[in-house]
């Protein structure tokens, strides 16, 4: 037995064997082609942990001759564990049987099995014939349940004849496994081989560990990203009075384009954190994150709706209160907490939904500079964290073995708002609120608390999402 | 390296956090997977250390800075604060002397005054360490940061960051933009001033000493005032009361002949005053300048120095968890191996052609042969078979048999056709294919071994389907499954094989 667990990935051609190798190794550049036959040599992907390779998935070609080598085995008359030894030996230089031979030498060198299928198509006289082969291999073995189209009807009859042959049946389709999906395979592939466990539990506590150091990495990228923005803001000379105008339309143009590229730098690198590629990395057709992040689609489709911004506003408000009335020992009654909450209620209700084009504060000092920004609504706040966590939801659904087609995850809609802040708990979006007030009012010290706060909310929201 | 981490072990320092925010920003515009690389390896290298969890960051930073190139924006600020340091403390010092020098100027005819000295050099000094410290217990009353307004200042000061050192330029944007560098930047501000103070009193006590040491001089006091010796000595006595447990031979407080004795009489002169009353009070100057003047400054400098440390040791930034959870989290990689050039599959056509025989006998009547996967048989209607042969080779099928696309398969099949007599003369198999199956080498060699004619006419024709779809089994097959299917065939030339799409 192996000291390094070692999977091949087995099955019938353009099964999926290569999209599940790509998917549990996390990597874009395995091929992956619509096309059968496209694997011709087995490839070693190993998984290390600080260097060390510690399990390894073997993506093979798929069988060309089941038939005709469960034939030749059967007739085989020598010893059981010598049939592969001698299936190798009989077919090494005939090229019919190459592909025969790429796929059984790592399971003749000790490999467990991972056999692939497409479960959403009915069972055919030459699976049988390669279930066959694998169970006469005697080797740990698991079936994948890959439904490729979505369809269900044969899924009964595959786990009756597949329960036959493997150790263990599962499903799993490696274009839309959630990271959840993806250890439960792990933990599963850890109960196949007794002296795999410890090996298989380090890689899947690992992967968790990893897995909540990008969402810890992506909620602080995000919480950077939102201080830069919400303190940004363009000045400039004001040397003729009479071009004020024109002056300022330049300014909310930089503003916007600065503000674009914060969020592209983002985007990228919330890919890079799950270590996709940002030029295969294409966003859905339908996606509202196609839009432009000033235009109205954007703002009509996420953000909070007016009543929550207004609640939100008013939460962040009374906070500010609280302050100032804990400052004079409760002598002024709560007033503060009311009046700075009913202000900011007021101000998210008239002034919530405008965007930086309708928000140019031209602030004359002795009528010679000009100055645009900081953002002043608190609705953008909750837009930039919708598109991020949007983007977010499509990075960590785009799987690793996915090659171009369109795909939509599933989102929240409510009340014609497609975001996730809208779902958030009241005290949640008051949060944002207050560090949207304090960022853009450059209290740096609350700024950090509340940073400090955010950070967490959106490690533990992301974990959430990522558990969905 | 060592050295610095226990040094560090206190906490890290403004210089420090200024330095993490600079690596910080450099890391924006790097691959997080290289950052995971760098910084695993720096915590693998600090486990080997056995450094203990607390001063991994610390040592993070200490690699960061030994691989650095060029400034980092602690040496500029270093460089400033030993500038203003040194401004301060000799300002100080020199301002400290040069006071205590005009106060003390004595040319044998009037002595010093010793209420003009107490109003000038201790007096100030004494009220503003008092109102220093007021402000601080005020502030610890009202659990508020300090503030100082840097930000007005430093834009004052710097207003041209183009022209500055990006070192520096960073640690201006950082003070404006960021809260906590100023905070701490004013504490540090405040330990100048302090430290100036301190100069400013050590210079006094140092010339007061200095001068009594190296001159001849006299101090006397005088008032229009009838407050008399008495009422001297009661001041006097309340200002010494800091010191006045220690042993009265030592002469530190001067006592009330001494005090009457030094009492100057403009029209009398002083040449009728005792010349060992006129220097008794130098001693009490020197311990007011150091009690009222010294002492306070040099508490409130090292108050100030520990409200700084205790900022620096209470601030916690908020990447740090972040960089040491990276050093500590095992990196996890997969190699990234080349891509496989794809090649057709070696078929092996003529190796299979020609090992065949099949002699056909005569049987009248039969059009077509429908070869049919054995899974389809009793699932697809009599007549829809019937009309698809019709459809693609003009009869309908004289046989149904149900044969796997494998050679021993088609062996059988042809040994069962043996001696049909085909319409025409013509063989034709008529093949319905699951099209979403991938044309393995198997199916393509039993297509060949089917092709082939050994002499006599054969059709080979070949109805693509698609995947079953409501119960039904015969649907069209789908553009990709077909053009793999066509693909695969033209293969198999010179056999000619015609192909259909199945459609119900």
């Amino acid at each position: 037995m192996n000291s390094m667990p070692v999977f091949a990935v087995i099955g019938h051609p353009n099964e999926g064997k290569s999209s599940v190798v790509a998917t549990l190794v996390e990597n874009d550049r395995i091929r992956i082609s619509p096309r059968p036959g496209e694997t011709m040599e087995s490839m070693t992907y190993p998984v290390s942990i600080d260097g060390k390779d510690v399990i390894a998935f073997v993506d093979t070609p798929g069988f060309q001759n089941p038939v005709q080598t469960l034939g030749w085995m059967r007739k085989f008359r020598g010893s059981e564990s010598e049939v592969f030894e001698a299936f190798l030996a009989e077919f090494r230089d005939d090229p019919g049987m190459a592909h025969e031979c790429e796929l059984l030498t790592p399971v003749r060198d000790g490999a467990g099995i991972i056999y692939v299928l497409d479960a959403s198509r009915p069972l055919r006289q030459v699976d049988k014939a390669e279930m066959e082969i694998l169970r006469l291999t005697g080797r740990p073995r698991m079936a994948i349940l890959n439904c490729k189209t979505g369809e269900e009807q044969f899924l009964e009859e595959w786990k009756t004849e597949l329960r036959r042959h493997f150790n263990m049946v599962r499903t799993f389709n490696a274009l839309r496994a959630t990271f959840a999906e993806r250890m439960r395979l792990l933990e599963s592939l850890r109960a196949l081989e007794q002296d795999w466990e410890d090996a298989l539990g380090l890689v899947v506590d690992v992967f968790a560990r990893d897995w909540r150091r990008r969402n810890a990495e992506c909620a602080a990228l995000v919480c950077d990203f939102l201080r830069r923005v919400l303190g940004m803001a363009e000045t400039a000379h004001l040397a003729d009075p009479g071009r004020k105008a024109e002056v300022e339309a330049r300014l909310v143009s930089r503003l916007e384009e600065r503000i674009r590229q914060e969020e592209e730098t983002l985007h990228e690198q919330v890919c890079l954190q799950f270590r996709h590629d940002r030029r295969s990395f294409v966003l859905p057709e339908q996606s509202v994150l196609r839009q432009d992040l000033f235009s109205r689609t954007t703002w009509t489709v996420l953000g909070l709706s007016k009543g929550k911004l207004v609640a939100a506003a008013v939460a962040a408000g009374g906070a500010a209160g609280v302050a100032l009335d804990l400052a004079t020992l409760g002598s002024s009654l709560g007033l503060f907490a009311a009046v700075g909450g009913a202000t900011a209620g007021l101000a998210a209700l008239f002034q919530g939904e405008r965007l930086v084009r309708g928000k140019v504060l031209g602030l004359g000092i002795g009528q010679r500079s000009v100055q645009v920004g900081p953002l002043d609504t608190v609705q953008w706040v909750f837009v930039l964290l919708d598109r991020f966590l949007l983007h977010y939801w499509y990075v960590i659904h785009w799987s690793h073995a996915w090659r171009g087609e369109d795909f939509l995850p599933a989102l929240v809609d409510e009340g014609g708002k497609q975001g996730f802040t809208s779902t958030w708990s009241r005290e949640a979006r008051g949060l944002c609120a207050e560090f949207f007030k304090v960022a853009t009012a450059g209290d740096d010290s609350r700024a950090m608390e509340l940073e400090a706060d955010l950070r967490r909310f959106l490690e533990e929201e992301l974990e959430r999402m990522s558990r969905l | 390296m060592l050295v610095r981490l226990l040094v560090m072990k206190h906490g890290m320092r403004l210089g420090d956090y200024l330095d993490l925010e600079w690596f910080l920003e450099k890391d924006r515009i790097l691959d997080p997977g290289e950052i995971l690389d760098r910084d695993r390896k720096i915590g693998l290298a600090a486990q080997a250390g056995a450094l203990p969890p607390k001063l991994q960051g610390a040592y993070w930073l200490e690699r960061r800075r030994d691989g650095s190139s060029g400034g980092l924006p602690s040496r500029s600020l270093c460089s400033v604060l030993i500038a203003l340091r040194l401004l301060f403390g000799f300002g100080g010092l020199l301002a400290g002397i040069s006071l205590v020098r005009a106060l003390l100027l004595y040319s044998g005819i009037e002595p010093v005054n010793v209420s003009v000295f107490l109003l000038l050099a201790v007096l100030p000094q004494a009220g503003l360490s008092l109102l220093a410290a007021g402000l601080l217990v005020c502030r610890g009353l009202r659990r508020t940061e300090f503030r100082i307004p840097l930000r007005p200042l430093f834009d004052l000061v710097w207003r041209r960051p183009g022209s500055l050192s990006p070192q520096a330029g960073f640690v201006r944007a950082l003070i404006l933009r960021r809260g906590w560098p100023a905070r701490m930047l004013g504490w540090e501000s405040l330990r100048l001033l302090h430290l100036g103070g301190f100069c400013l009193a050590f210079g006094s006590l140092a010339a007061l000493a200095v001068s009594v040491a190296v001159t001849d001089l006299a101090f006397g006091w005088q008032s229009t005032l009838r407050i008399g010796a008495q009422g001297m000595h009661t001041l006097v006595t309340a200002l010494s009361a800091p010191w006045s447990w220690l042993p009265e031979p030592w002469g530190l407080t001067p006592t009330l002949l001494q005090i009457e004795g030094s009492r100057i009489v403009l029209k009398d002169g002083i040449q009728a005053l005792a010349s060992a009353d006129l220097v008794a009070w130098w001693p009490f100057l020197c311990m007011c300048l150091l009690v009222y003047a010294l002492l306070p400054r040099f508490i409130l400098l090292a108050s100030a120095h520990w409200m700084l440390r205790r900022a620096e040791r209470r601030f916690v930034h908020p990447d740090l968890g972040r960089i040491v959870d990276r050093m500590q989290a095992p990196l996890l990689g997969s190699a990234r191996a080349g891509e496989i050039p794809a090649a057709p599959l070696h078929l092996g056509v003529s190796a299979a052609a020609g090992t065949e025989q099949s002699e056909l006998q005569g049987q009248a009547g039969i059009g077509c042969v429908l070869l049919l996967p054995p899974e389809l048989v009793g699932r697809i209607r009599d007549d829809l078979l019937s009309g698809l042969t019709r459809r693609v080779c003009g009869y309908p099928p004289g046989r149904v048999i149900p044969v796997s696309l494998d050679m021993d398969g088609i062996r059988q099949m042809l040994d069962d056709c043996a001696g049909i007599d085909w319409a025409g003369g013509f063989e034709r198999y008529v093949v319905l294919i699951e099209a979403w199956q991938p044309p393995i080498r198997e199916n393509l060699l039993a297509l060949t071994l089917l092709g082939q004619e050994n002499g006599r006419g054969r059709n080979l024709i070949l109805v693509l389907c698609g995947r079953p779809s409501g119960g039904d089994w015969m649907t069209a097959p789908d553009a990709a499954a077909r053009e793999v299917w066509s693909d695969a065939v033209a293969r198999l030339a010179p056999l000619r094989v015609d192909i259909f799409g199945a459609s119900t």
